[in-house]
């Protein structure tokens, strides 16, 4: 008996029982099922925890099986925790053991036992199993992982391994959102590459909130990067793969606000958060904490007249509340002295002395545009 | 910047960008002659845009990156470039080193230094791209003078265009001409076809 292909995303057209259409990058078009092929690169998917209602369910393909025959065929967990080895040094094993396989280990659960029909010439068509013991909701959290199946038949009442399947699952919260896509534009389906970044950035997040600032936390903090005020990646499109590769060379580079509040938009929204760009104009600011900047470093805390300013806005403008991934505003009251504040789901205005603007601007209207944006990911 | 702004000191320069008499195509960032650092990235950044990175040994961060965006002429790069600079926060920019480009712009003393210019058919940003700031003005002034000399040897013909592979790129010249590019060919308005030289760069 053998695997010949397993099914993830086998219903393109929902996310509410299988998983989402991905695909590698913006040039490689949408990943199609089968995700594991015989014979073929395994190919990752990737599951949006909230969309998810009822049980999960895979497809896949086998030959080798009885001649016109029907058999179970079932999925366990091929990498299960080992035996725990007595004493403290097993109990500590143990433990990291537990920790990696929480934030990296199989999130699908098994793959529920189901009838198999053979041809006469001992290939199955494609058939639907139920994922069980899943753990993909409702306590699923942001994760890029591994999930191993070894799958066995039964033969007398006894279960027979025949194959073992490693497959690359990544938990989003939501269906992404815009610039991303579910159909349509290939370019603008979720990529697998952006999925490593965000995933690894807002690991364990179990919220929308958690998972934005993590990632805002992230672009604001890259040691390798640094600010300047012109556009680097992309002012009509956003230049994703760009930035990606920057972040994962280790080299330096420097980025302005609209490339951070399109850093956080894109890769927050890849996860199900709601964001969108939006543009403020004409000001003078009130000293801030440059992108990635030392607080403890007086030379860190910095003033600039800019024709515009861009941030991540919760929808649109009408939200008022804010991310920012370019600075970190100053709280304190006292002159001379600095508190950083990185600005996570703040109150852009309100009239309030602690929101957004006024920490910002020192002088100017800080107009607002009339548009929001989701740039294009190139 | 707004391109209002911008256009006050760009606009004047457009006749005279217009009748250069110089046009590239298919020209790479990495194809620019930096003589500072070593190159160490190359990038395809969508369209007609690349981006080259120099690494200085000499001082670890010190990097130096080349933004080349090719257009259909001097005069779309003219307008180009004002385009680019709406993308730039700042409410002012500079005037750039005299000497580079048709028009040029700058960063202002404290910011990471950058220089923004149009020459030919391009767009050309180079900005100090490391966590340790590098000065650009001689590399701008390099990458220009480079751009705008006769290459060595002799002149080929128009039908070399299509023949170019790989990281070479056409540098056409004729002086008081306006150079379009159009279809994968050049149409020369105001100049007449056998003042046309086109030099293959490798």
């Amino acid at each position: 008996m053998q695997l010949e292909e397993v099914h993830f995303n086998h219903d393109p057209s929902s996310a509410s029982h299988d998983a989402l259409t991905i695909c590698r990058n913006g040039a490689t078009g949408a990943i199609v099922a089968p995700e594991w092929k015989r014979g073929f690169p395994t190919q990752p998917a990737a599951y949006a925890r909230d969309a998810i209602s009822g049980a999960v369910t895979i497809k896949a393909k086998f030959s080798g099986g009885p001649h016109g025959g029907t058999v179970k065929i079932r999925a366990i967990d091929g990498a299960p925790p080992p035996p725990q080895q007595s004493g403290c040094l097993g109990l500590i094993v143990a433990i990291i053991d537990a920790i990696v396989r929480l934030f990296t280990g199989n999130i699908l659960g098994e793959v529920g036992a189901a009838k198999v029909t053979f041809d006469a010439s001992g290939r199955s068509a494609l058939t639907t199993f139920k994922l069980i013991g899943q753990w993909l909701t409702p306590d699923g959290f942001v994760s890029k992982r591994e999930t191993i199946w070894k799958w066995q038949y039964s033969s007398n009442g006894t279960w027979i391994d025949f194959e073992t399947s490693t497959h690359t699952i990544y938990v989003v919260l939501g269906v992404p959102n815009a610039p991303w896509v579910q159909s349509g534009d290939a370019s603008q389906l979720p990529w697998a590459d952006a999925l490593d970044q965000a995933c690894a950035w807002a690991l364990g997040a179990k919220t929308l909130d958690e998972a934005a600032e993590r990632i805002t936390t992230h672009v604001n903090r890259q040691h390798t990067a640094s600010y300047s005020p012109m556009t680097m990646f992309g002012y009509t499109d956003y230049n994703l793969a760009s930035y990606l590769t920057h972040v994962s060379s280790g080299g330096g580079f420097v980025m302005n606000c609209t490339d951070c509040a399109d850093a956080v938009t894109t890769l927050s929204n890849l996860l199900g958060c709601s964001l969108a760009e939006g543009q403020f104009f004409t000001m003078k600011t009130r000293p801030f904490l440059t992108l990635a900047g030392d607080p403890s470093d007086p030379a860190a805390w910095v003033v600039w007249t800019w024709n515009y300013h861009e941030i991540c806005w919760l929808n649109d403008f009408s939200s008022n509340t804010v991310w920012d991934g370019c600075l970190q505003l100053d709280m304190s009251n006292k002159p001379g002295t600095y508190v950083a504040k990185l600005p996570v789901k703040m109150t852009f205005d309100s009239g309030g002395a602690n929101n957004y603007k006024p920490r910002l601007i020192d002088v100017g209207l800080g107009t607002l545009d009339t548009v929001v944006r989701h740039r294009r990911v190139i | 910047m707004q391109k209002e702004e911008s256009m006050k000191i760009i606009a004047p320069r457009m006749e005279a960008a217009r009748r250069r008499g110089l046009l590239l195509m298919r020209f790479k960032a990495w194809a620019a002659r930096v003589e500072r650092g070593t190159l160490s990235m190359r990038e395809s950044l969508g369209g007609t845009r690349t981006r080259a990175v120099w690494d200085d040994p000499q001082r670890p961060g010190a990097r130096i990156a080349l933004t080349v965006t090719e257009h259909p002429s001097a005069v779309a790069a003219m307008n180009a470039l004002a385009d680019d600079l709406v993308a730039n926060q700042l409410a002012t920019l500079p005037p750039g080193p005299p000497d580079v480009g048709e028009v040029s712009f700058a960063h202002p003393p404290g910011a990471p230094p950058a220089v923004f210019f149009a020459r030919a058919n391009l767009t050309v940003w180079v900005t100090s791209f490391g966590i340790v700031p590098v000065e650009v003005d001689d590399v701008a002034r390099t990458v220009d003078l480079d751009l705008t000399a006769t290459p060595a040897g002799r002149p080929g013909t128009l039908s070399d265009i299509g023949r170019v592979a790989g990281d070479a790129y056409v540098k056409v010249l004729a002086p008081g001409a306006e150079l379009v590019k159009s279809d994968g060919g050049i149409v020369v308005r105001e100049g007449e076809m056998g003042q046309v030289q086109v030099f293959v760069v490798d």
